[in-house]
């Protein structure tokens, strides 16, 4: 209160409690503030107090508002104030940065009240729930646009899936390299389907989801892997339906290495899911790589191995093909699948290379993206 | 003289919302039953609400804080408006120029939010009668404030020790 005559605060303080009654509200007190001030400016003031007299007017107000709100003194305040410091984290005096030693009682006072986003791996859940639930209100959205949508759902991919099972079928109705037909088909038909439809999910950064993008916790990745989500999971129902017809008819068995034919399937999606990524980073600054794409789609579908392993094919064409790494994990996934072959011509490391590659490429488009004009959101 | 309708037609032809806006109230409270400036009124302020959420969705700082401080006496978007002018300012503009903005727009138009964000920043002012005249009306908003109490009465003290500034021009 430097500058400030005491006095003069005091008086003013208790001309102003006169006007206010005991529980004047803040439109009243508001009111007598008022008129003191413009009072004292009526009164006049010498230009060299004008300044202590108007704050003194705001110290005598201050009284009175600390008064009725109940606030604490500026001592108390100050106290408070130093307390606060401790635990504020922009404080120069922040005591809880490191890890403090509790004892057992302490600690299991504070495990309680521990909040749930503090626990390891909480973003991490929050984030796979958070894509779970855009992916049920993508499967809400495609099967609300007519009356049979749940069952085109599941029937569209149901056709797809099978119209490519008949392509090795044609060509050999029994065996191709000693593996059933029918299942190498299928195989090969939800390999295929899942990485293109995941592709196509991500490529078009969301569809009908976009905009779940208001929300803020909901960013452009979560709506583009819901999205491949989809296909992931309707292409392995789909692909799991027709093995377990196909086992029924005795034209299949189940695979003898599961989890490494899980392994390559989700390999599989995410190879779709980061190639998408990729060409949608593209296609916002390109719009015609859309239609290169399409082409490339049909070239790569072609050199997939969807209807023929690469060991059936002449050396000249495999050694082309077998730069397609989705043939490689394709034949991984049949060498998972059937015992009855082991591919000689994938290799690990050539997935591998390459997978780290893409992925790594499409999360740097991802940040990059989220900072291009037009795509930053608040 | 220009009646208010063609004036504020004339305003949003030049991109001058904010003023086209004030026309139309000035306007209005001249002449509540004018049918046709309320219908006006009601179309630009819509068209800021919407201007100011694209704004918003590309960050695009200085069109938020020009858009915002035109709704700043929306009933309806006054608060979400001040937010986003205070958010906007913070992230684009230097301390002192957040300050400074903020007392522009104190100048013009009133909202809570505003005088709050105004009394945090009040030590970032140049010490100036304006200033301390600016500290003054924050607390005829927030009455007793101790942060803004304590920063006047440091601006006060700071401007005694500079008497030149009483008499020069401001910073």
């Amino acid at each position: 209160m430097a500058s400030v005559d005491p006095a003069l605060v005091a008086a003013l303080v208790e001309r102003m409690r006169r006007a206010l009654q005991a529980a004047a509200d803040a439109e009243i007190r508001f009111e007598v503030y008022r008129r003191v001030r413009v009072q004292l400016a009526q009164a006049g003031y010498g230009r060299d107090d004008e300044y202590a007299i108007r704050l003194a007017a705001e110290y005598a107000i201050r009284e009175i508002e600390h008064e009725y709100s109940g606030e604490p003194n500026e001592e108390e305040a100050g106290i408070a104030r130093t307390v606060w410091s401790f635990v504020d984290p922009m404080s120069d005096h922040y005591v809880l940065g490191d890890r403090i030693a509790l004892d057992p009682v302490a600690a299991r006072l504070f495990e309680s009240t521990r909040d749930p986003a503090q626990e390891p791996g909480y973003g991490i859940l929050m984030r796979f729930n958070m894509i779970f639930n855009l992916w049920l209100r993508a499967i809400n959205h495609e099967a609300s646009m007519d009356r049979i949508g749940y069952v085109w759902l599941v029937a569209d991919p149901f056709i797809h899936v099978l119209l490519i099972c008949f392509m090795p079928l044609f060509v050999n109705p029994r065996n191709i390299m000693d593996m059933p037909s029918f299942t190498f088909g299928i195989v090969g038909a939800c390999f295929w389907l899942t990485f293109r439809t995941s592709l196509l999910g991500a490529m078009f950064g969301g569809g009908g989801l976009q905009s779940q993008m208001e929300h803020p916790p909901v960013r452009q990745i979560d709506v583009m892997a819901a999205r491949a989500l989809n296909a992931l999971i309707i292409y392995a129902t789909v692909g799991a339906c027709m093995i377990g017809l196909a086992m029924w008819l005795e034209l299949a068995y189940l695979p003898h290495d599961p989890v490494g034919f899980a392994f390559f399937y989700l390999l599989n999606w995410i190879f779709g899911l980061s190639y998408g990524t990729v060409i949608h980073s593209l296609l916002i600054r390109y719009p015609g790589v859309r239609r290169i794409n399409g082409f490339f789609m049909r070239v790569l579908a072609i050199m997939s191995g969807l209807f023929y392993a690469s060991e059936q094919l002449p050396q000249e064409i495999s050694s082309i093909f077998l730069y397609n790494p989705l043939l490689h994990i394709v034949q991984f996934g049949r060498s998972a699948w059937f015992r009855e072959y082991t591919t000689t011509d994938a290799s690990l490391t050539y997935v591998f290379f390459f997978s780290s590659a893409l992925i790594l490429l499409a999360l740097v488009c991802r940040v990059i993206d989220d900072r291009w004009p037009g795509q930053v959101r608040p | 003289m220009q009646p208010p309708i063609a004036a504020a037609r004339a305003a949003i032809q030049d991109g001058e919302l904010e003023r086209a806006l004030d026309i139309i109230r000035s306007g209005l409270a001249d002449d509540p039953e004018d049918e046709q400036l309320a219908l006006l009124g009601a179309a630009l302020l819509r068209r800021l609400k919407a201007t100011l959420r694209r704004k918003v969705r590309e960050r695009d700082y200085p069109e938020i804080i020009a858009v915002a401080a035109a709704l700043l006496d929306d009933e309806e978007a006054a608060d979400s408006a001040a937010e986003a002018l205070i958010g906007a300012a913070r992230a684009s503009l230097p301390a002192k120029e957040f300050a400074a903005l903020l007392m522009a727009v104190s100048d013009r138009r009133s909202h809570p939010r505003i005088w709050k964000e105004l009394g945090r920043v009040l030590h970032e002012l140049p010490v100036t009668p304006r200033t301390i005249e600016k500290g003054f009306e924050i607390l005829t908003h927030l009455p007793g404030n101790d942060a803004v109490l304590s920063d006047l009465a440091d601006l006060v003290m700071r401007l005694r020790t500079r008497p030149e500034a009483l008499d020069g021009p401001e910073e």
